[in-house]
């Protein structure tokens, strides 16, 4: 490895070390990480994400299912486990897929100012006022209640706020030193803002997203929550806790662990956020 | 006339202030406002003026940075105010600038490498292994070791990250570099290096300079030709032997008196030519004294200085200064 | 009894890369009605000697010695006594006058702050409520009396101003007025003029060295610009890489420096003279693992085997103070 990179390395491992909250933020992301990836050989029974088994149904919490079973007698830990892939693989793709639509525009609105990019901007104001969850809800009502369609409801409602981040940052970076070098040394738009000024926003465009995971996570869980994107019997956290709501307060397991799964795997993506902020914000050498 | 690589004539660069939502223009920061000099080959001229003169702006002008509001600019025999976009691009190979803060100046996720061959692959200039060849023989140029290649910015120290950034502004063998202040934010031991790494290279590779600075001391030692700047406008304009034998405009003579001297020869010096200004405010550029701009902290301010902008006078061969007095 | 008194100091840090050894085993003193220059390049330790007597260096930071105020060691009193010793007895003026003031308040606001804590400890929030409850009558004239003492033209205007309103000579005034305003026995200045354009650096120079005179203040000042020290300090002490080159009366240091640092230092600035610059050879050392003796051995053309082995004492010669092998015996 070459020397620069491991003396950042190195500082922020020693970093890192000092800081527990992160380090449980890391533990619990990489935990529902390896859930996601390798769901069918963790859980027991992985045949329960389709099957049912009547005669089992509403079994409180034991040595062979962890979690209970649920109203058709499924392993509900098992469930859990399997449901991470979506829930988590459409947050993932969301803030994605919103990065890439958003982040870029603006950028190039923050570095090229003037009236087209006031245009932009105002555009993506007008996203911003309406709440996301609220957005990505009439949408997701709109449109047939598909995964794809959850999912662009969800990126509708999430892209302007890297398009706002995007606009800023160029803003603040555009009267860099480099930035001018550049323009000295006859450099266009498109090298100074994707070359030079881009790869100066990672950190924070790092912090954001995996604040935004977590928040995406909650997002698509409301939506499944609510009968929207993911159909039953796919294993869905929302749409575990809105098939054992009626079940409460008797059959508690039943939306006590899709739950907690839930809020364990927004808090980690949370600590993982702060941890990040910290840890790159004093990333820069301090002499 | 063919000596001269570079001319300037009345240029003026403005920046506007704006309010309010609809972004109404209310005024202008005058930064450059109405300069005109002229540069020989094989020269080193200094800008010489205190923070806010503008001379940075006059500066990034040259360079490219900011397009003129005003006034021509003459780039070996050719007028880039009414050239092909061809031409200008020519142009804008030929004229490099290093600046101040060689920490800032670098983008800090770069490597050397890319940071120094930025300038031809930005311009299409040779193919990958050329680049890389041109970037060894730059990075030995400024006696640095090919190791530096791989390294980040914050690995190397001050002064190498400055070698770096002259490194990176001869890789399109330039005829004209612009130093903006090259070693202000080097620690001092250090200075005395890379400006002699910059008058060796001058001499290899038949480079002229512009360089900007505050530090007279500094002008005094690497420069040929000086011109003081105040308030967005030269003042005096003179061989440098001949500007500090016999310096003319009260603003330069209170920039030598307020040199806080480090030795008797100094002292003696500052003695002999220094005038100190009146107390006061450095000028507002958006709002300038009338007149000449100096009026308010000039010892020697007549009643025509209060109220219009001195001419040029001639002092003695190329020497020029602007005011009332001569 | 010396105001100010730096036996032994030594500063390190700890951090990832192992400890950063930046002071290494500074003395000095600082008489009443005296001004001391710290001269030294970034990194020889100069901006952690004063940090360290206000006992603001940060957390990772490792201090031995000892630092005698009026007879008391700041290092070892009660952190409560050092607070009311700051902004009464000792005052500080940082470089950028605009990170040391907030945008959101006049000078006036600011000045009030000031003054009415000075000199007290561990007030909290309630006691500041109650003490801007309880602004004294004579205030407002204390504070124009000290604006007027730091040259300031028109201090009516000047305190009803927002920092962005003023200039940056302006701004560094009033950090002046602001330090000066309790009578303080020491002012400590981190390279105040380092922002500010020549002419007014001069006028803020001789506005200090006055304020020394006629307020029989001690000043402490720090900065990296030779011909700055000798304007302002009747003594300097030159540092090299956190340990003392030399010593004495700030004319004859410069006009005939003893240390082949400062001899060197002084050959490689650019002179209106026009005398060549002749670069120091080396570069600054390893802090983590600094040379051993004599830190600047390995880019000192007098060099010996002594140098490289065991750490120059402090040599007594002319009525100066070196730290060099070359003035033994």
């Amino acid at each position: 490895m070459p020397l620069g990179e491991s003396v950042r390395v190195r500082r922020l491992l020693y970093n890192l070390r000092r800081s527990p909250t992160t380090i449980a933020g890391l533990v619990i992301v990489a935990v529902f990480v390896v859930m996601a990836v390798f769901g069918e050989y963790i859980a027991p029974h992985p045949e329960d994400a389709y099957t049912i088994h009547l005669e089992k149904k509403f079994q409180p919490p034991s040595l062979e299912h962890p979690f209970g079973t649920d109203a058709v007698g499924r392993d509900i830990f098992s469930r859990v486990i399997l449901a991470t892939r979506i829930s988590l693989g459409i947050a993932l793709g969301v803030v994605a897929l919103a990065i890439l639509v958003g982040f870029p525009l603006g950028l190039i609105a923050g570095y090229v100012g003037g009236l087209p990019s006031s245009i932009v901007m105002r555009l993506t104001d007008i996203f911003l006022s309406i709440p996301s969850v609220v957005l990505a809800l009439a949408i997701a009502a709109m449109l047939e209640p598909t995964l794809e369609n959850a999912m662009l409801a969800l990126v509708v409602g999430w892209w302007p706020w890297y398009s706002r981040l995007g606009y800023s940052m160029a803003v603040t970076l555009k009267s860099e030193d480099y930035v001018m070098a550049a323009r000295s040394y006859g450099a266009g738009t498109r090298h100074i803002v994707f070359r030079e000024i881009m790869p100066n926003t990672l950190p924070v465009l790092a912090v954001k997203a995996s604040l935004d995971v977590g928040y995406a996570i909650l997002a698509e869980a409301l939506l499944g929550f609510l009968g929207f994107g993911i159909k039953p019997p796919t294993p869905e956290w929302g749409t575990m806790l809105s098939e054992a709501r009626i079940y409460l307060p008797d059959i508690w397991w039943y939306a006590t662990f899709p739950g907690l799964a839930i809020f364990f795997a927004v808090m980690g993506f949370n600590l993982l956020g702060d941890g990040l902020r910290d840890l790159l914000g004093i990333e820069e050498e301090v002499r | 006339m063919d000596n001269t690589i570079l001319e300037v004539v009345e240029l003026k660069k403005y920046f506007p202030i704006t309010s309010g939502i609809l972004n109404r223009v209310i005024g202008y920061v005058r930064a450059v406002d109405g300069v005109s000099l002229r540069v020989y080959r094989g020269s080193t001229h200094a800008i010489v003026g205190e923070t806010g003169c503008g001379k940075s702006t006059l500066a990034r002008v040259i360079a490219g940075i900011y397009e003129p509001t005003g006034g021509r600019i003459i780039f070996d025999g050719i007028d880039l105010s009414n050239a092909s976009v061809r031409e200008k691009r020519e142009a804008r190979k030929s004229i490099s600038m290093v600046f101040q803060d060689p920490t800032s100046s670098l983008n800090p996720r770069h490597r050397v490498l890319d940071i120094v061959t930025a300038p031809l692959r930005v311009n299409r200039i040779g193919s990958k292994p050329e680049r890389l060849k041109r970037a060894r023989e730059m990075i030995r140029m400024v006696e640095l070791g090919d190791d530096v290649l791989h390294k980040y910015p914050h690995e190397l120290s001050g002064g190498q990250r400055q070698r770096v950034a002259i490194a990176r502004a001869l890789i399109t063998e330039p005829k004209l570099v612009i130093l903006d202040e090259p070693t202000s934010s080097l620690d001092v031991s250090v200075q005395a290096k890379i400006v002699d790494l910059l008058l060796d290279l001058k001499k290899k590779l038949g480079l002229t300079y512009m360089l900007i600075t505050h530090n007279l001391g500094l002008a005094r030692n690497m420069a040929t030709h000086v011109s003081v700047m105040y308030a967005g406008k030269i003042v005096e304009t003179s061989p440098a032997e001949d500007l500090f034998a016999n310096p003319s405009h009260p603003y330069t003579r209170a920039l030598i008196a307020a040199i806080p001297p480090v030795d008797p020869a100094e002292e003696a010096i500052i003695r002999k030519h220094g005038l100190p200004a009146r107390g006061g405010e450095p000028p507002s550029l958006t709002n300038p004294p009338r007149g000449c701009r100096f009026h308010p902290r000039c010892p020697l301010a007549l009643q025509k200085c209060k109220e219009k902008e001195p001419p040029r006078v001639e002092i003695s061969q190329e020497h020029y200064s602007w005011c009332w007095l001569d | 009894m010396a105001l100010l008194e730096v036996r032994d100091l030594y500063i390190g840090y700890k951090t990832f890369k192992g400890v950063l050894d930046v002071v290494d085993g500074v003395s000095f003193s600082l008489e009443r009605g005296e001004s001391l220059a710290l001269v030294g390049e970034s990194g020889s330790g100069k901006t952690s000697i004063v940090k360290a007597i206000l006992r603001s260096l940060p957390g990772n930071a490792v201090v031995r010695g000892e630092i005698l105020f009026e007879g008391r060691d700041l290092l070892r009193t009660d952190r409560r006594y050092v607070s009311r010793v700051k902004g009464s007895k000792i005052a500080y003026i940082p470089q950028e006058p605009l990170s040391a003031l907030n945008q959101l308040f006049t000078v006036e606001e600011h000045f009030i702050d000031r003054l009415l804590l000075a000199g007290k400890a561990d007030v909290g929030l309630l006691g500041y409520l109650r003490e801007r409850r309880r602004i004294p009558r004579g205030l407002r004239e204390d504070m124009i009396r000290a604006l007027e003492e730091a040259r300031i033209g028109e201090p009516e205007r000047v305190l009803s101003s927002y920092p962005f309103q003023l200039s940056g000579g302006m701004l560094q005034r009033v950090l002046i007025a602001m330090a000066i305003a309790t009578r303080p026995l020491l002012l400590l200045a981190d390279e105040p003029t380092t922002a500010l354009d020549v002419i007014t650096q001069k006028e803020i120079l001789g506005l200090l060295r006055d304020l020394q005179r006629s307020m029989g203040m001690s000043i402490l000042y720090v900065t990296h610009d030779l011909g700055v020290a000798r304007m302002v300090a009747d003594k300097i002490l030159v540092l090299y890489a956190g340990q003392p080159a030399e010593t004495g009366d700030s004319g004859k240091i410069l006009d005939r420096p003893m240390h082949p640092y400062t001899a060197g230092l002084l050959g490689a600035i650019p002179k209106l003279s026009g005398a060549s610059m002749s670069p120091i050879e080396g570069s600054l050392p390893d802090y983590t693992n600094p040379p051993r003796g004599c830190r600047f051995h390995p880019r000192c053309p007098h060099a010996m085997d002594k140098c490289r082995e065991l750490r120059p004492p402090r040599l007594f010669v002319d009525g100066r103070a070196v730290y060099c092998w070359l003035y033994e015996g």
